[in-house]
């Protein structure tokens, strides 16, 4: 015998899964909305019964949605349906080690043999049923003879169904010819035919059948009748190695934290040691509470990803990166969600080369490196991370540029046409704020270190201005090269007016 | 020490001014001249990013006296700049940036008209040469060719300078001078310099001056301009993504580095230039230089070759009088008087050869059996009646000969052909080509313009929407002609589901209504042609249209017009198609010849007449709309002069300057018919003292305010297209001014300004509606006295007119006509008439209405099925290949395989069976057999299955209306029908249900939509005001069955329900559609 476990709007349920018992039995009774797409325009993705009976349809937007009901609504995580379906795949792991991962919230499983442990296929499914109920499931349950048999029966039927032997065709017979999911041209042949649920395909002559659709018509026909026995496929073990925790209330202090972090963290690496894998990137995401939403601050996380330069699995490394970095940046509002991913790989066999230059051991230069931004911050006010390699971007605003993590592995930079400057100008990193007096628009005084600089000769002006769609990242301005009268001599600097803060800066001195 | 450093710094840095130095040159600060010789406006497509006429006004605004517009390979603005810059006082300077194949953009300045030719020689040649969708580059051999007449600058960035210095340095630089200075001369060649704070450019500037020096050739300060304004980069760098295909996130240098390709004002730019003083005192030299205007451009009409020994002139008053004998028969004096007169004025302006050139166009229809009918003032004109032109005579009508041809005007006159759209309009177009040549005549252009949806579609690309986003938005940017101020782009968007908080969606909605109205591309006109004697690629610049065979001019109707350049425009009209395919279907089947230019008249064709008062006109030119409809009854035609107020009566003009109802009251003699004044009697007389017409606005201006034919012709165009605000101010302080002085009381002064105002949202002329009038009248014979041999024409021809085939069908039914079902056995491409056994002719609907179903494997059906008739349905899959399993099964699902092979008939869903195992692939061992077929083992289709698959099938049922099924149930919820409506007093309150046919939202209705509803009895009409349709829209804009609460309003045989409850009314989900949006 077959069991098929199916998770009727899997994602709805899968965003349902970790809440507390009574506060998803409460949800489960009200409209539950997912919804997905751009902050701009969120969509409905799915939605549960109660939803559709209120008028929901899949791909309305999250306007209409709160025009036509007061459903509860969720953002769509991927992650939490993959997390959902791995745990699901553990559910049935638990009764059988035959184990077929079918469809995002649908697993078949092979019973045969495990009647000694648990039973009649009715105790079997009331303990599934129930083992799915503690994973944060309300699965429709179908038993029978063979396994197309026990999905179209889980996808077609609420509840637990048995099928015994010799009734598949009979009890499948009123289901819509539609469950089968047959290619759509075949479904647009049947509805022309006036073929609508299984029984009516059952009953068609075989023969004349294959001479109008083939063998695949052949196939949904035995299908239809439950005659189908093919061997499960099973799934393979998960390679997405991901754990989120959703706070019930949101959490500020730093302790409450990071123990659940730690947790995670731990589980995470035991995980990993007992296939034998190691990781070599760890993400940490931080859902903050929606308060901030209302100040116009949509989707507020805060998102970390730790690119480590070598495999590793020990859980108090991950741990110190994460703890450093969360000890640094101290969240302006209380976390909602917590998730923690790491990405599998094999572990380093590799063994340091005779020859090869001497470099710090790769842990301890990571802890460094996080030490490193402990002082001096992940990012500067630009957004630009503080420790790793430069990389020049593509755009006229001078001086940008971004900073990647350190890799093992170099990149090809993309080519720059941009000419190659005939003078060096040393950067002043920040930039100094000045005072510059004008006449005419020109540049005729500079205050450089608390003195006033009489200016020789100005070059310019040189404008620039971008990313005005943009009024968080806008800028404009106006730059000179300036001749200073110095009291060593002439000096040659560039400065600028940023015109949208109507500040001047000295960028750099030429050589 | 110091200052030489400081010197090296300076070269190094292309420095602009020390410190100390003042800041103008003596003399120079006092008299700041410059002029822009270098300008792109947004017909430099996806380019700049303002029009025409704004770079024109900033130009005066800021005290430039001239400029030149150089967009990328065309002179597509140049008419609108000539215009704007006539307006705002300020010297257009033509020329064009010309692309080489080598590389490079060449701006070229045109100095005098030989200049000119050779520029549109220049562009011409390319153009045709690349094809469409291609950059058009010229070769050096070309460009030396044109080269006289032209000054060449040597451009920006993407100049031939600039790109010759960049690729290898000041050696090429100098070559590449010294051989501009041999192709056009040393005198012609400008060293341009633009300064828009890029340290890249100066560097490049500072070696073009330094060759400038030694070459002894003249700089030039130009700015480059590709927007008026600073705030327009932002268009001009969404224009940059879209060109190339990025977003403006990922576009990174492709962007603007600044804002400065605007309109400096010689202030900005002599300050800019304060080191080079001489490179702003160029332009004005050169502008001076620049002699060719727009005024003339050596255009002249072809003439007409004339046998030996005969002018054109006395060639026209030959074929006149030939053809006056035969439409005038006999010739009164009264007649002959007018003919003199126009032939003498022909003669006069000479345009003998234009009326020469339309009446071989006239022949060469005839000849060849295609219809075809002079339409606009055209039909004012006796010699074009004569010639055959027009078929509506004007001196019966009485119509203005001044409004076709006047002394005055100094205009050429407008004539307009309908022809029969599709093939027939085709074969007259190349012929025109062929009679021409190829640079002989041409389409003139249509210029595309973002509008709503296409602003929001590729703004929104721009911004990085996802395609499902910009799908809901291009939908709910409304195409309805009336639009709602409530109807903002604001409420669009939330109404797609957008967030107007998000700062990302506020850029997104300030860049939709920004690029609106801005040039996108040119397609061609659907009918305007141009014709030239000699070539016409010497006046404007020709190009390759997408379809093959054509050539387009680079400027519109419009442009074309106001530049002088005649055009008939070849107009494909669906219902010439119609009247054509109707008259051959009658002389085919009923044996009679139909002469269109003899129809019977009023008393004689009392039963048209009598169809028309009931406004029971689907399907007829020009009267079938909801409008027109609600007004046929209230004016009660009898004669042909009332359908042509009546065509003329529904017009946005009329509408607004609240004409239609006094007319219409008048007419049924509620009203006393008054005028204005006594003096205006003689116009109005015979339109009841409301003015309908064009003409009699311009006649009233004339009586009312004393104005010359030439100023009431300038009022005619105050009043045309493109409409001018202050031109209408200064045209009614004239009309009061001339009113006050002929002692006009000021509230008779209000009314003649109304009138004559209200006409800017545009009435038709007399002639004009005459035209139209003639073909309304034809469809109505024809639709009375044969109507199926209309409709099958009608269904034939479609898409035209106001309603689907489904509703024409359904309203030849109910006027008795029987409509057979496709049928593979019988049915042709086209619908068709078979004559029944009780004389009578049926329709048979034909293949061309099954969905899907290619013209070639319908026709591929036809002729096997000729060749010997099918004996199954697998031997017609077997002997048709082309009918696609695809093909087989819809037609099976619409009843045409029914009637194949077995006596009795199969049922459709027997031809499913069948037809599904005919085009099952078999193995090539059994490959040309036609196997047994099997009993199928499938029910019958019930009703509502039948009525889905006639409607998916073919979107409409020769059977019963779907609402017949559920008249009972409808009944018992209180429901009347349509017919029933007409029985019920004004004021009931009333419940209909129907299925959506028509929805309209008129310019002139105030929001206010008109619905129309079809049940088995006839069409129900509905009127939906602002409120409920705000309540309802998703209903109104979407059902296709309605449920429908209101009142009732039945006065003058006009029936409607105003609307207070509108609800889906639920049926079987059927594929039938609705017109909209008219």
């Amino acid at each position: 015998m077959f069991a098929c476990l199916f998770a009727p709007d899997f994602p709805v349920q899968a965003a349902l899964r970790l809440e507390p018992g009574p506060a998803r039995a409460a949800l489960q009774q009200s409209p539950v909305v997912i919804l997905e797409g751009p902050a701009s325009l969120l969509r409905v993705f799915a939605a549960n019964e109660n939803a559709r009976q209120a008028g929901i349809e899949i791909g309305m937007t999250r306007l209409q949605v709160e025009a036509c009901s007061r459903a509860t609504l969720r953002k769509r995580s991927p992650a939490q349906e993959d997390a959902a379906q791995s745990a699901l795949l553990d559910c049935a792991r638990a009764f059988s080690p035959r184990v077929e991962s079918t469809a995002p919230g649908t697993v078949v499983l092979d019973l045969t043999g495990t009647e000694k442990l648990f039973g009649l296929p009715q105790n079997a499914a009331a303990k599934i049923f129930l083992l799915a109920g503690e994973f944060g499931f309300d699965l429709n349950i179908a038993i029978a003879p063979n396994p197309d048999t026990a999905l179209y029966t889980a996808r077609g039927f609420a509840g637990v169904t048995i099928i015994p032997s010799g009734e598949e065709a009979k009890r499948l017979g009123p289901l819509l010819v539609a469950v089968l999911s047959p290619p759509l041209e075949v479904l647009e042949i049947l509805e022309c035919w006036g073929i609508r649920n299984l029984q009516s395909l059952g009953a068609l002559p075989p023969v004349a059948l294959v001479e109008r659709l083939g063998q695949s018509g052949l196939h949904l026909q035995r299908l239809a009748r439950g005659e189908i026995h093919r061997p499960l496929v099973p799934a393979a073990p998960a390679t997405d190695f991901i754990e989120s925790f959703e706070f019930d209330d949101p959490v500020e202090t730093l302790e409450s934290l990071v123990f659940i972090l730690n947790r995670l963290l731990h589980q995470l690496c035991a995980r990993l040691a007992c296939r034998s894998l190691a990781t070599n990137e760890l993400r940490l995401k931080l859902e903050l509470a929606s308060w901030q939403k209302m100040a116009g601050r949509q989707d507020e996380s805060y998102d970390r990803l730790w690119k480590l330069p070598f495999p590793m699995q020990d859980a108090k490394v991950l741990f110190r990166l994460a703890y450093l970095d969360l000890e640094d940046n101290t969240q302006s509002s209380p976390v909602k969600k917590l998730i923690v991913q790491v990405v599998p790989v094999k572990p380093r066999l590799s063994q340091s080369g005779l020859f090869a230059p001497p470099s710090p051991e790769a842990e301890q230069l990571e802890i460094t490196l996080a030490r490193v931004r402990g002082v001096t911050g992940a990012a500067d006010q630009n957004g630009i991370a503080c420790a790793g390699s430069p990389q020049v971007l593509d755009s006229h605003k001078p001086d940008s540029f971004s900073v990647r993590p350190f890799s093992t592995v170099t990149t090809k930079d993309a080519d720059h046409s941009a000419p190659v400057p005939v003078l060096a100008l040393r950067m002043f990193r920040p930039v100094l704020e000045t005072s510059v007096e004008t006449m005419d628009q020109k540049p005729r005084a500079v205050s450089l270190r608390k003195k006033r600089l009489r200016v020789l000769a100005a070059s310019g002006p040189w404008r620039s201005s971008g990313h005005w769609w943009n009024a968080a990242s806008a800028w404009k301005r106006e730059e000179w090269d300036v001749a200073l009268q110095t009291a060593d001599g002439v000096g040659f600097y560039r400065i600028y007016l940023d015109r949208l803060r109507k500040q001047w800066f000295v960028e750099g001195v030429l050589d | 020490m110091e200052n030489s450093r400081g010197q090296a710094f300076c070269v190094r840095f292309g420095f602009l001014a020390k410190i100390g130095i003042p800041r103008y040159r003596s003399g120079f600060q006092k008299r700041l001249m410059y002029s822009e010789l270098h300008a792109r406006s947004a017909f430099t497509f996806l380019e700049g990013a303002s029009l025409p006429e704004a770079l024109a006004l900033v130009c005066a605004q800021r005290g430039i006296p001239a400029m030149a517009l150089l967009d990328k390979n065309g002179v597509y603005g140049t008419p609108r700049f000539h215009l704007a810059a006539k307006e705002s006082k300020i010297k257009a300077h033509v020329g064009a940036e010309v692309c080489l194949a080598e590389g490079g953009y060449y701006p070229l300045l045109v100095k005098d008209r030989t200049g000119y030719q050779n520029l549109c020689r220049l562009i011409t040649t390319a153009k045709l040469r690349n094809g469409k969708n291609v950059v058009a580059a010229s070769s050096r051999d070309e460009l030396q060719r044109h080269s006289a007449g032209l000054v060449c600058l040597t451009g920006d960035e993407n100049g031939p300078l600039s790109l010759a210095l960049q690729k290898h340095g000041m050696e090429a630089g100098r070559k590449l001078l010294q051989q501009l200075s041999f192709i056009f001369g040393h005198e012609n060649v400008y060293v341009e310099l633009q300064r828009h704070f890029h340290r890249h450019q100066e560097a490049r500037n500072q070696a073009a001056i330094a060759l400038a020096r030694e070459l002894r050739l003249p700089v030039l300060a130009t700015n480059g301009v590709c927007y008026a304004t600073p705030a327009e980069r932002e268009i001009a760098d969404a224009f940059t993504c879209i060109r190339n295909k990025r977003r403006l996130d990922t576009a990174g240098r492709l962007l603007a580095q600044n804002s400065q390709r605007h309109v400096r004002s010689p202030q900005e730019m002599a300050r800019t230039f304060v080191d080079i003083p001489e490179a702003i005192a160029n332009t004005m030299e050169l502008s001076s230089r620049l002699e060719f205007t727009m005024e003339n451009l050596g255009y002249e009409f072809p003439r007409y070759p004339v046998p030996a020994g005969e002018t054109m002139d006395s060639f026209l008053y030959q074929r006149t009088w030939e053809g006056a004998r035969c439409r005038y028969a006999p010739i009164t004096g009264r007649v002959r008087s007018q003919l003199e007169r126009e032939l003498a004025l022909i003669e006069n302006l000479g345009l003998a050869g234009y009326f020469l050139i339309v009446w071989d166009i006239i022949c060469f229809c005839r000849e060849n059996g295609i219809l075809v009918q002079g339409r606009g003032s055209a039909a004012n004109s006796a010699v074009c009646y004569s010639l055959g032109i027009t078929a509506v005579d004007p001196i019966g009508m009485e119509l203005l000969f001044e409004r076709f041809l006047s002394e005055e005007r100094g205009e050429w006159p407008d004539i307009d052909l309908d022809l029969p759209s599709g093939d027939q309009r085709e074969q007259v177009i190349q012929y025109v080509y062929q009679r021409y040549g190829q640079r002989g005549a041409a389409m003139t252009a249509n210029v595309c313009t973002y509008r709503g949806r296409s602003a929001a579609r590729e703004m929104g690309k721009v911004l990085g929407f996802d395609e499902e986003t910009l799908s809901r938005l291009s939908k709910l940017t409304g195409s309805w002609e009336w639009r709602d101020p409530m109807d903002t782009l604001q409420k669009q968007f939330t109404k797609a589901g957008l967030d107007l908080h998000h700062p990302q969606i506020g850029v997104y909605m300030d860049l939709c209504r920004r690029v609106r109205d801005l040039p996108r591309h040119l397609s061609q006109h659907s009918g305007g042609m141009v014709i030239c004697q000699g070539q016409l690629d010497s006046v404007v610049p020709l190009e390759p249209a997408t379809m093959p065979g054509r050539v387009v001019v680079q400027w519109d109707k419009d442009d074309c017009a106001a530049l002088g350049l005649i055009k008939v425009d070849l107009l494909g009209l669906g219902m010439m198609a119609v009247i054509k395919d109707s008259i051959d279907l009658i002389s085919e089947h009923y044996g009679e010849t139909v002469d269109l230019a003899h129809l019977p008249q009023d008393d004689a064709a009392r039963d048209v007449y009598e169809t028309i008062q009931k406004a029971d006109t689907v399907g007829m030119f020009q009267i079938e709309s909801r409008a027109q409809m609600a007004s046929l009854p209230r004016n009660n035609p009898r004669r042909f002069y009332d359908l042509v107020t009546q065509v003329a009566l529904i017009r946005p003009g009329p509408i607004v300057g609240q004409m239609t109802n006094p007319y219409l009251k008048r007419r049924q003699g509620k009203e006393k018919v008054t005028y204005p004044h006594p003096s205006l009697e003689p116009v109005l007389k015979r339109t009841l003292g409301v003015p309908l017409f064009q003409e009699q606005l311009l006649r009233m201006a004339m009586i009312c305010s004393n104005f010359t034919g030439g100023e009431a012709e300038e009022l005619r165009r105050a009043l045309g297209s493109r409409r001018s605000q202050q031109r209408m101010i200064h045209i009614e302080a004239k009309l009061r001014a001339g009113m006050t002085q002929n002692g006009f009381a000021s509230g008779t002064q209000d009314d003649v300004v109304k009138f004559i105002t209200s006409f800017a949202l545009y009435g038709f002329p007399e002639s004009h509606a005459a035209s139209f009038a003639l073909l309304a009248y034809a469809s109505a014979y024809l639709k009375v006295r044969y109507l199926g041999a209309f409709t099958a024409a009608l269904l034939n021809n479609w898409p035209m007119g106001f309603y689907a085939p489904a509703t024409i069908v359904k309203d030849a039914q109910r006027h008795g006509l029987r409509v057979k079902p496709v049928d593979v056995t019988r049915s042709d491409w086209n619908c068709s008439l078979e004559l029944e056994n009780d004389g009578k002719f049926s329709l048979r609907m034909g293949l061309r209405n099954v969905k899907r179903l290619p013209q070639l494997a319908a026709g591929a059906l036809v002729e096997a099925r000729n060749a010997r008739p099918f004996s199954s349905i697998s031997d017609l899959a077997l002997r048709v290949p082309r009918v696609s399993p695809g093909n087989l099964r819809v037609l099976a699902q619409i009843g045409a395989l029914n009637n194949i092979g077995k006596e009795n008939g199969l049922h459709r869903r027997d031809a499913l069976w069948e037809s599904q195992k005919a085009a099952q692939p078999v193995g090539p061992l059994l490959a040309g057999v036609a196997g047994p077929d099997s009993a199928s083992p499938l029910l019958r289709m019930t009703t509502d299955e039948r009525l889905m698959a006639d409607y998916s099938g073919t979107g409409l049922t020769t059977g019963q209306h779907p609402l017949f099924y559920r008249r009972e149930e409808l009944r018992r919820m209180g429901a009347k029908s349509a017919r029933e409506l007409a029985l019920l007093c004004d004021g009931d309150h009333v419940r209909v249900a129907g299925c959506v046919i028509a929805r309209q939202r008129p310019g002139t209705a105030h929001g206010f939509i008109f619905m129309s509803l079809e049940d088995e009895t006839g069409i129900a009409n509905a009127i939906i005001t602002p409120d409920l349709y705000a309540e309802s829209t998703m209903t109104i804009l979407q059902e296709r069955f309605v449920w429908m609460e209101g009142t009732l309003q039945n006065k003058d045989r006009v029936v409607h329900v105003k609307a207070e409850l509108i609800a889906p009314l639920h049926m079987a989900p059927m594929a039938m559609t609705s017109r909209d949006f008219h």
